[in-house]
């Protein structure tokens, strides 16, 4: 009996202990203690978390691939996982940045509170909407042990965008802005049941570094180095099309996903869980485009974009990726507001040209009965080239877009709405090539050069992106160099060693054509180390500096010419040779052609005075051409002759190279 | 030395423009408002700008929109009406005039004319055009009353006013 009642008792003690220390564990769920609460769960059966850590560590859910890519896990270089996320509102865990495992059982921890965290007024399983939904597919909550939330906000969330597709959206490179050179790309998050022209109601996720006041080095220095923070943001279309193809007058790519519709809710509930968090943000690595494959990524069976960057993520090499992985459904083009203004230039004749361009210059009283005497339907097109003419300026002007109207505007609008016809739809054709479907952005070349009185050498040459001037311009904006981390090797001094020539760090081209309404000016910027044969056993490698500034214009010679001039500014740093830099100013005119698709030729002279010692003063003429002859091989011939003025050395050059693209 | 120089002054020439900026920067976000969680009343917002804009470093809108900042508000179907016609008055207003346009047949999907109408209001608001923006300092709210009191008058549009 005694012996019973001792049994019993311990049975007792044993029970009261165990809901003791339910409660306790209950408890510090409540308080949001969920490392400790995970630590004790484990110890104590009786609480259904103790289940649900041990099934997920049975499954060893902590490796799947599909929770590193919800919690953004990279590998590092000894096997651990570091996420790429650095706001700390994202993890539950206090180790949760660095420990998959910590993390998922705090996660599974933190789904049994219904108190909001300290950072979002929101409950776990209302926050991390992504990981509930999946951990529940892989562990199958109990709705009983542990109830499923409501979530109003996300609800309302999810109906807001309503979404039936995601597109990829594309705005063009652009070279006046440090934050478009190479493009750019956000996610549009389609509507249900809209059209084509309803589309600018779709939201769009983007993600950008949040760049406050800072301007010039600062700002560069930052974005190289992680400083800011990256975030993401959720606009309506409509505002992102008139920052990119009203503003910055870029055309604009969309890029439908071809995803299934558990993909696409799976994208819309992770979107909704890094939205409130950041990223630091780098120009060239973690930047808008990489995380926004990482986003689209998160929803896919296995990883198949990110694991293809390394180093660099350029936007288009992106958009290269969703093809190369079959996940392009549908491609619509968007043109800007320039792309508008020279095709309705191209549906006018020349007189109602310049009539459009005086009306413009001089007020539409001056020009009023010039205007009438045509017939209505013209009437309409020279106006509606007018207001985009104006709309133009006023942005270049002013270099903002206020959604008012000037009284200007408003007189033309107002005659314009008097002529009572509706204007024709525009149908601007999209171009043949996309994006896409360019080269690819690295380029390896061999090169054979033969110079005067010398024998042949070779160089080796391996730049890392992005496109050249005479590259093909299939996919490409054909008057626009940026090229980036370009390293050459040749044989010149000795033919069996390969010895440094040049490593330019970037070698930008901007011909911007200009007109009467379009007058940005073309300049030209590049710096690099280069290594210079003075004679036979004597060379110096100088560090290079130049700068120019100049005029194109756009001629419609084959495909389209641009013709250029420029003036130079040049500052080579010798200091083995000279004890200050040496300047030099010259002037550089030139034409660049497309003669047809594979096909491209520049002509180019130049002339360069240099304050060195002996005033040298150079000319030189060159021409080259290449041909495409495949999407990523090409053949480049250039000729060229340079005579010293100073020295009387004529030095001619022929260079035959064979260029790929990877 | 000199490199460095050049450097910097490539960098200034070259990163001079505007930076991408995030366009919802709304008050009451940053690192200030975030170490005041659960503080409210004018004295802890004064004290979450004090916080942002003069003590911690670059913090005044770099960080704004970060830790506690809801994004996710942007979405919402609510008054989606007036806010398009205030973020695109310009748009709107050549598309009216032009009697077509993609931004004057998404204002007619939004406040639900059937396509088989939109031609009539396509061609209503082109002929109303000077008085439904009447001068420059018409606002959204006058744009969609008086285009509401022309569509009453119409007989085809009258159902859809609202």
């Amino acid at each position: 009996m005694k012996y019973i009642t001792q049994l019993l008792l311990l049975t007792f003690c044993i029970a009261t202990s165990s809901s003791h220390a339910t409660e306790a564990l209950s408890e510090l769920i409540k308080s949001g203690k969920y490392d400790q609460a995970r630590e004790q769960a484990k110890n104590n059966n009786k609480h259904y978390l103790y289940t649900l850590i041990k099934q997920a560590n049975d499954q060893k859910l902590y490796e799947d691939k599909k929770w590193h890519m919800l919690m953004h896990y990279k590998s590092n270089l000894f096997g651990s996982y570091t996420s790429e996320v650095d706001g700390e509102d994202f993890f539950i865990s206090e180790t949760g940045k660095n420990d998959p495992q910590a993390e998922l059982e705090a996660t599974l921890a933190s789904f049994f509170s219904n108190q909001p965290s300290k950072y979002a007024k929101l409950t776990s399983q209302c926050r991390f909407i992504a990981r509930f939904y999946w951990l529940n597919q892989q562990l199958l909550f109990d709705t009983k042990k542990l109830p499923p939330q409501a979530c109003p906000k996300f609800k309302d969330f999810k109906k807001g965008v309503n979404a039936d597709a995601i597109t990829m959206i594309f705005p063009s490179a652009h070279p006046n802005g440090p934050a478009s050179m190479f493009g750019h790309t956000s996610l549009k998050i389609d509507k249900k049941n809209r059209t084509k022209k309803t589309r600018m109601l779709d939201y769009t996720l983007n993600f950008a570094a949040m760049a406050g006041p800072d301007r010039g080095f600062s700002y560069a220095i930052k974005g190289l180095t992680g400083s800011f923070k990256g975030q993401y943001s959720i606009l309506p279309y409509y505002s992102k099309i008139r920052e990119y193809a009203q503003m910055e007058s870029r055309d604009i790519w969309e890029y439908t996903l071809d995803l299934s519709e558990s993909q696409i809710d799976y994208i819309v509930m992770h979107a909704y869980e890094l939205s409130p968090t950041y990223y630091d943000y780098y120009f060239f690595t973690e930047n808008c485009s990489y995380h926004l494959m990482t986003l689209v990524e998160s929803a896919m069976d296995s990883s198949l974009l990110t694991d293809e960057f390394n180093g660099w993520v350029i936007p288009v090499d992106t958009l290269k990726a969703i093809d190369t992985n079959n996940l392009i459904k549908k491609v619509q083009f968007l043109p800007s507001l320039s792309t508008k203004i020279l095709h309705r230039r191209k549906q006018l004749s020349d007189t109602e040209n310049s009539l459009a361009y005086n009306l413009l210059e001089h007020g539409l009283d001056n020009y009023e009965s010039q205007l009438q005497a045509l017939p209505v339907k013209r009437q309409a097109m020279v106006l509606d080239l007018l207001y985009e003419y104006m709309r133009y300026k006023k942005i270049d002007d002013s270099d903002k877009l206020s959604t008012g109207i000037s009284k200007e505007e408003r007189s033309v609008l107002l005659a314009r709405s008097k002529l009572h016809i509706p204007s024709e739809p525009l149908n601007i054709p999209t171009p043949d090539k996309r994006p896409d479907q360019g080269h690819d952005t690295s380029r390896f070349s061999l090169e054979n050069i033969k110079a005067n009185n010398k024998p042949s050498f070779q160089r080796i040459a391996w730049r890392s992106a992005y496109h050249g001037l005479l590259d093909s311009s299939s996919g490409y904006t054909p008057n626009y160099q940026l090229e980036f981390f370009n390293l050459k090797l040749s044989n010149e001094e000795n033919p069996d060693s390969l010895k440094f020539d040049q490593l330019e760090l970037l070698n930008i081209i901007s011909l911007a054509p200009r007109d009467d309404l379009f007058k940005k000016p073309s300049w030209k910027f590049k710096t690099g180390w280069d290594r210079i044969i003075r004679t036979t056993n004597e060379s110096d490698t100088i560090y290079y500096f130049d700068v120019s500034l100049g005029l194109t214009y756009k001629k419609n010679w084959f495909k389209h010419s641009f013709l250029y001039g420029f003036l130079d500014f040049e500052f080579d740093f010798d200091d083995n040779r000279y004890n200050k830099p040496v300047a030099g100013i010259g002037s550089t005119v030139g034409m660049l052609t497309d003669v047809n698709d594979i096909w491209k030729f520049q002509l180019q002279l130049r002339s360069l005075t240099q304050n060195d010692p002996m005033h040298s003063r150079y000319n030189e003429i060159s021409l080259s051409q290449n041909i495409a002859l495949s999407k990523n091989i090409s053949l480049k011939f250039t000729g060229k002759k340079t005579s010293n003025s100073t020295t009387s050395i004529d030095q001619e050059e022929i260079n035959v190279s064979l260029n790929f693209f990877h | 030395m000199k490199k460095i120089v050049c450097i910097i002054a490539f960098s200034s020439l070259a990163f001079a423009s505007q930076p991408a900026m995030s366009s919802d920067t709304g008050p009451g976000c940053g690192i200030g408002k975030h170490l005041l969680s659960g503080e409210s009343g004018i004295g802890a917002n004064v004290a979450a700008w004090f916080l942002n804009h003069a003590i911690l470093p670059q913090s005044s809108s770099q960080t704004s929109g970060i830790l506690g900042c809801d994004t996710t508000k942007q979405v919402s179907n609510d008054q989606q009406k007036e806010k398009f016609v205030a973020s695109n008055m310009d748009s709107l207003s050549v598309d009216m005039a032009q009697g077509e346009g993609d931004h004057l047949t998404t204002l007619a999907s939004l406040m639900g004319v059937e396509e088989k109408d939109h031609a009539k209001f396509f061609e209503l608001t082109q002929t109303n055009y000077g008085t439904i923006f009447g001068n420059t300092e018409t606002d959204a709210d006058m744009v969609l009353s008086t285009l509401n009191k022309e569509m009453a008058m119409s007989p085809n549009l009258a159902t859809y006013v609202r």
